[in-house]
């Protein structure tokens, strides 16, 4: 979205710009999404019919943990490249951005990996029990977040070739950190509750 | 990426047809939204003519059952979703960038995007009566009647795409009027200076965003169950298809806030305007809009009393229920202080208003009677929620519609409705509200269930039946009698002039209808009641020296935001991949890609083209 | 009036740098307290404060919540604690806290890739009900009860919910027991009807819905024990000789309540 207009030194009524209250009015609303997708994960869990694949027989934790930390690593590589278009700094805005979808990508690989051991090795998909229907629907909707964020970052280091990213100290980067970090902190929290809590109550 | 741009030129023309598609001009949105959304309220009103029909007697079949099951499936959806709320949504563009003294909403082109996705969605919605069945399932669609196996065909699928499209312009448009009303008010006016009726527009915008996502999921989940056979609402599969009513009734009740907030607003607004004094109350007023909203989302199962929930569960939504009755009294008491001693007008709008007072205190009356869990057993899925829907819906939500449409048609055309042709729709429709939806309490008591295709004599409710049908002979006539008001009027009526009513509110400071910038100089706020305050000392609103709320000011004149069409093609993207994923994956791959070039195209063109203006 | 960046506090580089180091480190040690079993009792409230923290540290300083105007941390706030509100409320109404639900062992054991239990994925709407029970390879680890000497063994229902209070039940091939069946629930009336595994289950509490007359189990051959009809508060029992094999599931034959009330009934030699 490197949408630039003439006219971003109006004044508002609380001197915040408009695009950061809308990004952040929205960040508030995809909490009730992912909110609603988690609470049908959790509200499901453990009532699929016996004899099926369940979480912790499939839930591979050394690996997940890895693409965690990826996705970790890709916020701090996005805050990185909006300190660097804040200050004025393409060349190593474009670096750090690039990495950030870099690694994005790499997490998506993972997920893609997930997702095909799952059905291949334990014969899981989504129609095979509930806990198929709501894994493979909360992290694929979460996974279609983080294609959305990727397209955005590479969006933005193809127009920073044509276009002047460093107005307004960088807003538009702004905003794309801001989806970014929130689809890492849903991630967060996708772990804990799918994966971390119910292999550690099991083991 | 530059040159999509330069091959087609941007459209600079604010009138014909094309400059009424390319508009971001937020009074032309809301004439558009106004226009459109009245049509579908017309279909909506026909649809339950014949049901009416159909129930006129016992033992009829005016229609088959099948095509009575999408009737009142889609009577519901098409005055809730096509008909109320964008009918509350062309008030919120018509009228609250003038009352906060703005010059257009936050995200012009945004606002188009909301019209335009609303537009298709809602003609893709009403295209399933063509196309093989409308749904069918009645309007809150449980499962697992709604699973393809019971439910086979395209007609649910026209609900769950449909409904998930008219979401992203109800969202788009919130997010929208949250930033506005946050971001652009006048200088002096402070959140406890607005109008109660952008306050109202804040809240609901809230409810919007939150809730609409909670729907979303559901439709997703109904989705693919549906289209992919996944197991959400599967109970073979383990699932459990209360989940459904909980996620839609998470939805639900806030959604029924957003209806009924606008309209509260809007009498909020006309109550003084017509008894020549201050509301009472402001502060209060505001507060309880504000409880409202978020005592909303502690409510919602009352919807499910009668699913088996247990003890401890009813009583505690029963109980939330009753206290979230209590700041809508507050209110309620507010409204008759603001008229009592006032010098009362009884000009159109102010019957509407006060007829919403009547009629929604009675609809109330029946809620609260829901809210008592075991009483709610007698009356769940009978007639006597029907009555209660409508006397709180229509007697509520459309009488407050039609008193902002007597209200704000001078602003918005520059010409007065005939006061009479008004007091005689009025009459019209309180009268036929009354005969047909009051009957509905005695047939609900009496046991008659809701959704009933027929019914035999032996149980006694022909009398009310046929009643009720002839009430709606009187609501049509009062429909139409507006109608030909409009028709008229557009034409014919008389000149307005800036503030017809003597009112008390910004927008009725400029010209009616404003100009393309509503605000020569954008005002410096005071007071509440700041242009009323204006009329009684005689001063002049404290023009703001030198700075404006949007726009600069200079050589080239006020600089507004230029047409675009790049809304209008996201809107007709989203629209083709929602089809798409009905009847063709690869057509929906089509759309996913025009709206993809649509957003591209749209983030590369400035809001106001260079050389404009 | 103001633009957005005026903090004399701005996080430096280094600051984040040092923060994704520390969310690194938590989720390493996440990773590693999955394998110290002293602390499996309080692993929930343990991994909920580990994941707050990582949430707030990336919300406050890379989102910058920290820093800039409290209006973006009521949007966002606001949202964070309605989303909880909504999940927690659902899973209360649900009864998916505990209880052999969410937060509760799993009945299966470690992670065992070699399994290949399972080409038997099935898609669609079928029941996909494999028979075999050697998923679970030490079923002592459950939280199921075990038969002991006494040969009674309880089951009862979860409150005022449509399910069992365990869902899988043990008994020694061959043994004589007493199933003792407490219907806990407030208002509902259950029973519990042994059936073999499959099919069966979903047909016989089909057929079980015209048989009002006789507790609403059906006379099928293919019933192996059950109890009658009990009401709200009441206990009732049935003694029978286990099959010395096969595969079994009980179920409640009320009609409406087979879809969520039934079990999976162990034979073990």
């Amino acid at each position: 979205m490197a949408n630039i207009t003439e006219h971003m030194e109006h004044e508002t009524t609380t001197g915040l710009d408009h695009r950061k209250l809308l990004i952040w009015a929205f960040l508030g609303s995809e909490c009730m999404f992912f909110g609603s997708l988690i609470a049908t994960y959790l509200v499901y869990y453990g009532q699929g019919l016996p004899g099926t694949p369940t979480p912790v027989q499939v839930l591979d934790i050394p690996t997940t943990s890895t693409s965690t930390f990826v996705l970790l690593m890709s916020s701090f590589m996005m805050v990185m490249s909006y300190n660097s278009i804040s200050k004025g700094n393409v060349k190593n805005f474009r670096i750090w951005i690039l990495c950030t979808a870099i690694l994005g990508a790499t997490f998506l690989g993972f997920q893609f990996y997930e997702f095909k051991e799952f059905a291949t090795h334990y014969g899981l998909t989504p129609r095979t029990n509930l806990f198929g229907t709501t894994f493979f629907t909360t992290t694929g909707f979460h996974g279609a977040h983080v294609t959305v964020g990727v397209i955005w970052l590479m969006s933005l280091f193809f127009y920073s070739f044509k276009g002047d990213l460093t107005k307004d100290h960088g807003l538009m980067v702004d905003i794309a950190a801001l989806y970014w970090h929130f689809v890492d902190v849903v991630w967060i929290v996708i772990f804990t509750m799918i994966y971390l809590i119910p292999v550690g109550v099991s083991s | 990426m530059a040159s999509i741009s330069n091959a087609l030129r941007r459209p600079t023309s604010t009138t014909g047809v094309w400059g009424w598609i390319t508009t971001v001009d937020h009074k032309k949105i809301g004439i558009m939204y106004g226009i459109s959304a009245f049509s579908f309220f017309l279909i909506g009103g026909l649809e339950a003519f014949i049901i009416r029909l159909q129930l006129a007697r016992p033992e009829h079949a005016l229609v088959s059952p099948e095509i009575y099951s999408q009737l009142f499936t889609m009577h519901a959806l098409t005055m809730i979703f096509l008909g109320v709320m964008p009918l509350s949504a062309a008030f919120f563009n018509l009228v609250i960038p003038l009352m906060i003294g703005a010059r257009d909403v936050a995200f012009p082109r945004l606002n188009a995007l909301s019209l335009w996705v609303f537009i298709l969605g809602a003609l893709m919605f009403q295209s399933g009566w063509v196309f093989g069945g409308a749904p069918n399932a009645g309007w809150f669609a449980y499962a697992p009647l709604t699973s393809s196996t019971f439910s086979p065909g395209h007609g649910m699928d026209y609900y769950v795409l449909g409904l998930g499209i008219l979401g992203v312009s109800s969202v788009a448009a919130a997010l929208n009027f949250i930033v506005t009303i946050i971001n652009m008010r006048a200088p002096g006016m402070t959140l406890m200076k607005m109008p109660v009726f952008v306050w109202m527009t804040l809240v609901t915008s809230v409810l919007l965003v939150t809730a609409f996502p909670v729907i979303t999921v559901g439709l997703i989940e109904l989705f693919l169950d549906r289209t992919f056979g996944f197991h959400f609402f599967n109970p073979a599969a383990g699932a459990d298809p209360v989940l459904w009513q909980h996620l839609f009734w998470v939805f639900g009740h806030p959604e029924v806030y957003i209806l009924i907030l606008p309209a509260m607003g809007i009498v909020t607004e006309v109550l003084p305007t017509f008894s020549k004094k201050p509301l009472f109350g402001y502060p209060v007023i505001v507060l309880s809009g504000i409880s409202i909203g978020f005592m909303g989302w502690a409510v919602w199962s009352h919807h499910m009393f009668t699913v088996g929930l247990g003890p401890i569960a009813n009583s505690v939504f029963a109980l939330t229920t009753m206290t979230i009755a209590v700041p809508t009294g507050v209110k309620i008491f507010n409204w008759i202080a603001t008229m009592w001693g006032g010098n009362i007008e009884l000009k159109t709008p102010m019957l509407y208003s006060i007829g919403f007072i009547f009629l929604f205190i009675i609809g109330g009356l029946s809620g609260v009677m829901h809210a008592i869990a075991p009483s709610d057993a007698q009356q769940q899925d009978t007639y006597f929620i029907v009555a209660h829907v409508h006397y709180v819906l229509f007697g509520g939500s459309m009488f407050a519609i039609m008193s902002g449409i007597h209200y704000w048609f001078p602003k918005a055309s520059g010409r007065m409705l005939s006061e009479s042709i008004g007091k005689v729709s009025f009459w019209l429709m309180f009268i036929g509200m009354n005969v047909t939806f009051f009957p509905m309490h005695f047939l609900g008591m009496d046991g008659m269930p809701r959704r009933q295709y027929t019914y035999d004599s032996s149980y006694g409710w022909d009398f009310w039946n046929l009643v009720a049908t002839i009430g709606v002979f009187f609501l049509a006539a009062g429909i139409i009698a507006f109608v030909h008001n409009f028709f008229r009027s557009i034409r014919k009526g008389e000149v307005a002039g800036n503030d017809p009513w003597d009112a008390r509110t910004l927008e009725w400071s400029m010209a009616s209808p404003p100009p393309e910038y509503n605000f020569a100089v954008i005002p410096t706020v005071s007071s509440r009641d700041a242009f009323w305050e204006q009329k009684q000392t005689g001063t002049t609103i404290k023009e703001n020296e030198g700075g404006t709320a949007y726009g600069e000011e200079g050589n080239h004149g006020i600089h507004m935001p230029s047409p675009s069409y790049w809304p209008l093609v996201v809107a007709i993207g989203l629209t083709i991949s929602g089809n798409g994923l009905m009847y063709s994956f690869p057509a929906a791959g089509f759309g996913v890609f025009l709206t993809m070039v649509g957003i591209y195209a749209w983030s590369m063109e400035p809001a106001t083209a260079p050389d404009n203006h | 009036m103001a633009s957005s960046h005026e903090e004399a506090t701005h996080p430096t580089p280094a600051t984040y740098a040092k923060i994704a180091v520390t969310l690194g480190l938590i989720t390493a040690f996440e990773v590693l307290i999955l394998y110290v079993d002293a602390l499996t009792s309080f692993i929930i409230p343990i991994f909920i404060i580990l994941s707050t923290v990582k949430f707030a540290m990336v919300a406050m300083f890379y989102m910058h919540l920290k820093f800039d105007n409290k209006l973006f941390t009521l949007f966002f706030a606001s949202g964070v604690i309605l989303a909880t509100f909504v999940i927690f409320c659902l899973m209360l109404l649900f009864g998916a806290i505990g209880n052999g639900r969410y937060g509760s062992p799993e009945v299966a054991t470690e992670i065992s890739h070699t399994e290949t239990h399972s080409d038997k994925a099935h898609d669609s709407t079928d029941k996909t009900v494999t028979t075999d029970s050697d998923y679970d390879t030490d079923a002592s680890k459950t939280n199921d009860v075990v038969v002991a000497s006494t040969s009674i063994i309880e089951i009862g229902t979860n409150g005022d919910q449509l399910s069992f209070d365990q869902t899988k039940m043990s008994a020694q091939a061959g043994e004589q027991v007493t199933v003792s069946f407490v219907n806990s629930a407030g208002a509902q009336q259950h029973n519990w009807v042994l059936v073999p595994a499959g099919p069966a289950r979903l047909e016989i509490a089909t057929l079980g819905m015209t048989a009002a007359t006789t507790g609403w189990v059906p006379d099928d051959h293919r019933i192996i024990a059950h109890t009658n009809l009990i009401n709200p508060g009441e206990t009732g029992e049935v003694s029978f000789q286990v099959p010395s094999e096969g595969s079994y599931e009980f179920v409640c034959t009320f009609p409406g309540h087979s879809f969520t009330m039934f079990g999976e009934f162990e034979i073990t030699q």
